[in-house]
């Protein structure tokens, strides 16, 4: 028997919205990432209201260590120990399809718009972004 | 004034003296003579705060909760680490102002500072972390967060000390012992600086004691790897050599905050890797998460069945205040009897076992690796429970449930826990200003130390995931959590996750 859902929580949140971004695309927790997700929290509420990150430091406790949580399930593979660089596993994609799927029409469509950020913005991988935009917004 | 705001004012005032000016009148300095920071001083009004029975109720709330149970002489309580906290704020305040000849760091500031220290773990609950973690989920500070945005990054027993702080009968407290000892201090102030919610061109002032790396954390990893014996070196006086007070512009606005220089990473480094290794050796050590399971299920079952636990019925966050370690642990002040068994158990130390390993270590290699068929959750049908929203821990509670049905139900539901812990945190990190030489432009700690990698490790090597239960049923029950976990997420186990329970 399958465990229940009744909420969602940022787990199954951050899981679709990697397999809506997917496989191809390479993502890096950085500022980035984080002001992509305070957007959706911003904008969408509901659903993406707890990866909204601290006003003052622009971290997201919640998104950094959903993430930690998804690597160690084997959810998301990082592949450059120097670079912070990852992207979801074959796996995780699976799950997050099935995660997708649990989420209601509405929720769906905010997870598809986070997901096309993120694949816009990370499509070109490291050589998209030099140094200085991927610290955007931190002391200049 | 809401519900919650009106339960913490009425726990406030019992807690106060009737008549401050008489109890202010019979306060005088003192000296502290403690076992990790050595000797240091207490004004007159900080006191008169301490001496209260809001303050002294702290003596009676263990620093780590039931880690005594493991490590015997873990015994110090949220009492001493307060005195440190207020002992390191004011030493980095005077770091601060030898650095750079810095005058804001004013004497009324380190006064308020001292204050907010002082208040900073009034909102502790029984068994400190193991209890916030409850009453956090209940709905009444859910709503009181989600009404109050400036606190909807704070946790449960943080926006207690803040409502206690700026309660009425506390104002009027700290309003009579200002008069008395000719000090000016401002309980909005210290509310702000406990809760970090500073304006951005004084963040500086709560990152003393609510930051990065503030004096709460440059306390409690000394002080719970010395009182557990994990003893640990962190060169603090480096550390306050090395701070200054920075302001620069972020995305459009301008901040003011504490900042460390390349001068001073090694006593930040070893301040992440020491809590790397508390965690490793203690908040996550099974015993340690099997009390805490097992006082899990006594808050659980007294809020259910709506029975006294202590002597206090926990319906809300702020009952949570009335109870210290001592009362909860009385069986007599229980109404419930199975309350009763759980408490008899942990104080016989009759702990609950482990039935079920579930880490990387007990599960084939298909099941979190590369990975054909993905039809399935596998590994991350558990670990993605890690988190400690009121959902992840009501799916767990279920999941719980449902293995104790398919043993045949061999003891009572609330003795079967799935326990996932959370990993260690790595925000601290990415907030702390470093200045890579003097008027560069500053950079956060996570370029220089890879703290991300750490823990990404720590998952990988160390996290485990438990399901405990009393021990005469761990056969029965771990065999049920593999044939119950196999249907839900297909994940299949090792010999070692019923081998390593049996140890």
């Amino acid at each position: 028997m399958p465990v229940t859902v009744k909420q969602h929580t940022p787990e199954d949140v951050l899981v679709a919205t990697l397999f809506k971004a997917g496989v191809e695309v390479r993502l890096r927790d950085d500022f980035r990432l984080a002001k992509i997700f305070n957007s959706a929290a911003d904008s969408y509420g509901g659903i993406f209201r707890q990866f909204r990150w601290h006003p003052q430091y622009r971290v997201s406790r919640v998104l950094s260590e959903t993430l930690q949580i998804l690597d160690q399930a084997g959810v998301i593979s990082r592949e450059n120990a120097a670079q912070m660089y990852f992207r979801p596993t074959q796996h995780g994609c699976g799950l997050g399809e099935r995660r997708f799927d649990q989420f209601e029409a509405a929720d769906q469509e905010k997870i598809e718009r986070v997901a096309s950020e993120l694949r816009e913005l990370f499509q070109d991988g490291p050589s998209g972004a030099t140094g200085r935009e991927l610290r955007a917004g931190e002391p200049t | 004034m809401g519900p919650l705001e009106r339960q913490v004012e009425s726990f406030v005032q019992e807690n106060l003296p009737d008549d401050p000016e008489t109890w202010c009148a019979g306060a005088k300095k003192k000296i502290i003579h403690d076992a990790l920071w050595g000797t240091f001083p207490l004004h007159r009004h900080e006191v008169a705060l301490l001496d209260t029975p809001l303050l002294q109720r702290l003596r009676f709330l263990h620093q780590t909760g039931a880690v005594y149970l493991t490590y015997p002489s873990a015994h110090h309580t949220r009492f001493e680490h307060t005195l440190g906290v207020l002992c390191q704020a004011s030493r980095l305040c005077t770091g601060l102002r030898r650095n750079s000849d810095e005058r804001r760091i004013t004497d009324a500031l380190e006064n308020e500072v001292r204050c907010a220290a002082l208040m900073h773990d009034t909102g502790h609950g029984p068994f400190s972390h193991t209890s916030e973690q409850f009453f956090s989920a209940l709905p009444e500070l859910q709503e009181f967060r989600e009404a109050h945005s400036q606190l909807e990054h704070s946790g449960g027993g943080e926006i207690l000390s803040y409502l206690i702080t700026t309660s009425q009968p506390f104002r009027e407290f700290i309003r009579v012992v200002g008069e008395q000892c000719q000090i000016d201090l401002s309980p909005d102030t210290v509310g702000r600086l406990i809760t970090g919610t500073m304006p951005d061109d004084q963040i500086y002032k709560s990152e003393i004691v609510h930051g990065p790396f503030d004096a709460d954390k440059i306390d409690y990893m000394p002080r719970d790897g010395m009182f557990s014996g994990l003893r640990m070196h962190v060169d603090i006086d480096r550390l306050y050599n090395s701070i200054h007070i920075r302001t620069a512009d972020v995305g459009g606005g301008r901040q003011t905050r504490l900042a460390g220089s390349t001068a001073g990473l090694s006593p930040l480094q070893q301040l992440l890797f020491n809590r790397m290794l508390l965690f490793t050796g203690m908040y996550h050590h099974h015993k340690v998460r099997a009390v805490d399971c097992m006082l899990w299920a006594v808050f659980k079952l007294a809020v259910e069945r709506e029975c006294d636990v202590g002597g206090v019925s926990l319906q809300g966050p702020a009952d949570f205040l009335r109870v210290t370690d001592d009362r909860l642990l009385i069986q007599e002040l229980a109404t419930d009897n199975d309350v009763r068994g759980i408490v008899d158990s942990i104080r016989r130390r009759r702990l609950w076992k482990k039935a079920l390993v579930i880490a990387r270590s007990t599960v084939p290699e298909e099941m979190y690796g590369n990975v054909k068929d993905s039809s399935g959750d596998l590994l991350a049908g558990v670990m993605l429970l890690a988190g400690d929203e009121p959902e992840n821990l009501r799916r767990k509670m279920e999941i719980a449930l449902q293995i104790w049905e398919a043993a045949g139900k061999p003891c009572k539901s609330h003795e079967v826990w799935l326990d996932v812990p959370r990993l260690p945190g790595v925000t601290e990190a990415k907030q702390m200003w470093i200045e890579p030489s003097q008027g560069a432009q500053p950079q956060t700690l996570d370029e220089f130390i890879p703290i991300s990698h750490w823990v990404e490790l720590y998952g990988i090597h160390q996290a485990r995931a438990h399901v405990f239960c009393p021990p005469e049923h761990c056969r029965l029950i771990g065999q049920a959590a593999e044939d119950v976990l196999k249907e839900m997420f297909k994940l299949t186990f090792l010999d070692q996750a019923k081998v390593y329970s049996r140890n």
